[in-house]
């Protein structure tokens, strides 16, 4: 783990495991997909079937609310992709564009706050 | 022998753990707040058709293989217990019918009838054997794990956009079956209604109507809970665990080239569909369901020869009618609360 994202932003459940570090992506509706390129981590509010494509793109996601069986964290389950539910308020803690590592087994977000250049 | 009451018992201790694990998926619209505005209409529908079907010398057993899979009539009881509530039907009366809905799920499966043993089971041993064909099995790298998996969460996704929350009816996960050339467990993943144009136009840009998926595993510990979710071991993930695999589309193999086409083509439908779905106000979401609930008993309008689609009361209820505010938002407390005391 690099110390720059060290200090434990959010926690949630573990749905399906894996370690990842990328830039913050939040999607509120189906246009937002667009947005999602390989690399970001995907932080949604709820659940949308849309959400899936962005899944497909991203290499982790994040969602705020649901469990196990939310059924944007299931197509993750799916797909192999690092997720966590049940994150509470981290469409609020998480900002745009801010790096940040996502250790999907333990059910941990971690951060410093740094954005990504040229964002 | 399972008395009535046991049965009963155990489908609700089913749901009940599945509703403890459950998400809030109240897309496009949360499906309590509208069932008051159709069910009641649906169900005795539903018993009419049944019976008129009887009449003209169908069986129990037929009536259910016309509905082709356990997943779609199990995910139509829940909403039917919410009409059977609005006709004031009895306690007795309600679980009287939600024994012959359970009934009807028995007659399409070989396992345990609520996959308390963790097993969704629909083929006996000799059954499976016939259903899969092992010639075609492919062995498994990453990268061609990576496709298979991303099809299957795409897919899970679209049967979601097509039917809402009956997807029951438009896909079926059944094993893990064990077959005696293999030490792996099986896995089919099947998919249906893909090109379901009576619901959405957009569906007719897909080639296939129907997907399976044959996949076999290596210490997952995968179970499958009453309804059709997967759950597999803590730490562990399908891509890695897959050993086998081979794709059906309408019953032809798929080549990994066609599954990346797919991939897309569903991606592009789920997104035009979701986009005009945004649009939608929730009495036009609610009338959506509404066709979808009478789109899942389509087959036994067809064989009464009758129009499946729901009448214009439904219609006219939905315009005037209301959210039921609530039943909204339900938190796994009132919910579980409810289930108690439902039928």
């Amino acid at each position: 783990m690099k110390e720059a994202n060290s200090v434990v932003i959010v926690k949630g459940i573990s749905v399906s495991p894996g370690l990842v570090t990328g830039s913050v992506k939040i999607v509120k509706n189906s246009t937002d997909i667009n947005k999602i390129k390989s690399g970001d981590i995907m932080v949604v509010r709820n659940s949308s079937p849309a959400f899936a494509v962005g899944v497909m793109n991203s290499s982790g996601l994040i969602c705020e609310g649901g469990g196990m069986l939310t059924h944007v964290c299931i197509v993750s389950m799916e797909m192999g992709i690092p997720c966590i539910a049940d994150a509470e308020r981290a469409t609020k803690l998480l900002e745009e564009n801010m790096i940040i590592t996502l250790d999907a087994t333990k059910g941990i977000i971690y951060g410093s706050g740094d954005r990504k250049k040229g964002d | 022998m399972e008395t009535e009451k046991q049965i009963i018992e155990d489908f609700k201790n089913a749901v009940s753990e599945t509703w403890a694990r459950d998400g809030k998926n109240t897309w496009p619209v949360d499906i309590n707040s509208i069932t008051h505005l159709f069910m009641d209409i649906f169900f005795e529908e539903l018993l009419n058709d049944i019976d008129k079907l009887e009449e003209k010398g169908f069986d129990e057993m037929d009536i259910s293989t016309m509905l082709k899979t356990p997943a779609r009539i199990i995910r139509l009881i829940m909403p039917s217990v919410q009409g059977m509530k609005k006709l004031r039907m009895s306690r007795e009366k309600q679980r009287k019918y939600v024994i012959l809905l359970l009934s009807m799920v028995e007659n399409l499966k070989y396992g345990n009838l609520c996959n308390r043993d963790g097993k969704n089971i629909i083929l006996s041993p000799i059954k499976f054997r016939d259903a899969i064909d092992v010639s075609k099995m492919i062995s498994t790298t990453k990268d061609n794990s990576m496709i298979v998996h991303k099809l299957c969460g795409i897919l899970w996704a679209y049967s979601e956009v097509v039917c809402f929350r009956a997807h029951g009816l438009s896909k079926e996960f059944h094993g893990p079956y064990r077959h005696p050339d293999y030490k792996e467990d099986f896995l089919i993943r099947e998919f249906f209604c893909l090109n379901a144009v009576e619901l959405w136009d957009e569906c007719k840009s897909l080639k296939y109507g129907s997907i399976k998926i044959v996949t076999a595993y290596k210490d997952l510990g995968l179970t499958i809970d009453i309804f059709n979710h997967l759950s597999i071991k803590q730490g562990r993930n399908y891509i890695d665990s897959l050993r086998y695999f081979y794709i059906d589309g309408d019953g032809n193999p798929l080549s990994l080239d066609e599954v990346n086409s797919l991939c897309m083509a569903l991606s592009e439908v789920i997104t035009s569909i979701t986009t005009k779905i945004e649009k939608l106000d929730w009495r036009k979401l609610a009338e959506k369901y509404a066709e979808i609930f009478w789109f899942s008993k389509k087959e036994l309008r067809d064989e009464l020869k009758l129009d499946w689609h729901f009448p214009q009361i439904v219609k006219e209820r939905i315009e005037s009618g209301e959210l039921n505010t609530r039943l909204q938002n339900l938190s796994q407390k009132d919910l579980q609360r409810l289930l108690k005391i439902a039928f």
